[in-house]
């Protein structure tokens, strides 16, 4: 028969893989690293552990319990890195991920040239429709923006379309144009 | 004659600027609970608007931010919403059509049978792109790759993007078919990201889940 102890470990595990994935299938897109959600991951399984301890019944914790235990553990954590300058360490597993086979220097410096000059067009642009444009850049969705900024879908599809028409009007101008294979 | 950028286009130039910002904090950094505020949509529109700003152009408020949107649920929470305004939506046509029917008898029926009819469309129109192959976190040599997904009612095309672990874009293709042979030869090797968005016929986008690709 299962322990008490093994009813809870199996319980936190269950709750904190479907957590994982669905957080990071969320966060990946807009700059969410493997190391970052992992620290946080490590801490909801403590808290949700000593939860559990003290007479928590786990398996009747709604998402949204989960989704507040995980987003203190992230500012606790956060506000550590930078009491104590832990994000200046270098990221073991940021480094796994470097290419095996880079691009020719040329080619990077072109990259690097026209990301450069994006941001220029990004940069000139009102307030409003430079925020709406660098989230979007950043992997954020209109929901997302809407979200944050308070604002209506129909403002901010339009503020975002039109930023990006901007940026887009700003490149044409320079001359500047997407490389595509023939 | 210059052709422009379009959005994908735009997001995969735009990556390396990414790479490049710096990765530790300068003392003009909104804090923690600054951020998590501002993603969240709490307090004055204006100091939002600053807060995210200053934000989006350095490389470690950003992965901050990534971390405080994913952990408090924020897509989720967007996505909840977006669901009640449709079932909303999806409701009133059919509680209109009710109103007609008490109203004008048989006449009304024809009416709330296409009413009816279109309410299954758009329900279809909510499916998630799912995906098919290759299966998550399969290997790959040199050559091209094919990509299956199932059709998705409504839509007009699909994106297929494979995107490194900072979320820049590697490769991207715009097809109308439900299968993608991609040549990744010159895709840097690793272990990347791939995902299907399908663009929909109401201007909305859904997106399928995101699975792990290695590229030896």
């Amino acid at each position: 028969m299962e322990s008490g102890q093994d009813r809870i470990s199996s319980t936190i595990e269950t709750v904190v893989t479907r957590f994982r994935t669905m957080v990071y299938s969320i966060g990946v897109r807009r700059g969410l690293l493997d190391a970052d959600l992992d620290e946080v991951v490590q801490e909801v399984r403590i808290r949700l552990w000593r939860a559990g301890k003290a007479g928590k019944e786990l398996d009747e914790l709604g998402s949204s319990y989960v989704y507040h235990v995980a987003t203190t553990a992230a500012l606790d954590l956060l506000r550590r890195r930078r009491a104590y300058g832990a994000e200046q360490t270098e990221d073991v597993e940021e480094r796994s991920e470097l290419p095996a086979e880079v691009p020719s220097p040329h080619e990077d410096v072109e990259a690097r040239e026209l990301a450069a000059q994006i941001d220029a067009a990004v940069e000139k642009l009102a307030t409003e429709r430079r925020v709406a444009v660098r989230m979007h850049l950043s992997g954020y969705d209109r929901d997302d923006i809407a979200r944050a900024l308070g604002w209506s879908e129909g403002k901010t599809r339009n503020l975002l379309y039109r930023g990006l028409d901007d940026v887009r009007r700003r490149l044409a101008a320079m001359g500047i144009s997407p490389r595509r294979a023939s | 004659l210059t052709q422009p950028f379009d959005d994908t286009e735009l997001r995969a130039a735009y990556g390396p600027r990414l790479r490049e910002l710096r990765t530790t904090h300068g003392p003009e950094c909104p804090s923690p609970d600054a951020l998590l505020a501002a993603i969240q949509g709490e307090g004055a529109e204006s100091v939002r608007l600053q807060i995210l700003d200053t934000a989006m152009q350095c490389g470690a408020c950003r992965r901050d931010l990534a971390l405080l949107h994913a952990v408090s649920g924020g897509s989720t929470r967007a996505a909840q919403v977006a669901a009640r305004r449709f079932g909303w939506q999806r409701f009133a046509p059919l509680a209109a059509a009710a109103s007609i029917l008490l109203l004008v008898g048989l006449f009304g029926v024809n009416q709330w049978r296409q009413r009816t009819q279109e309410n299954t469309m758009r329900a279809a129109n909510t499916r998630e792109v799912s995906l098919i192959s290759p299966a998550n976190a399969s290997s790959h040599g040199e050559g091209s790759v094919t990509f299956v997904w199932h059709p998705v009612a409504g839509a007009l095309r699909y994106t297929l993007e494979v995107d490194a672990a900072d979320g820049s874009v590697l490769f991207s293709a715009a097809t109308t078919d439900t299968i993608l042979a991609a040549p990744l030869d010159n895709v840097i090797r690793g272990a990347h990201r791939w995902m299907v968005r399908a663009q929909m016929d109401d201007g909305s986008e859904r997106r399928s889940e995101i699975r792990v690709l290695g590229l030896k």
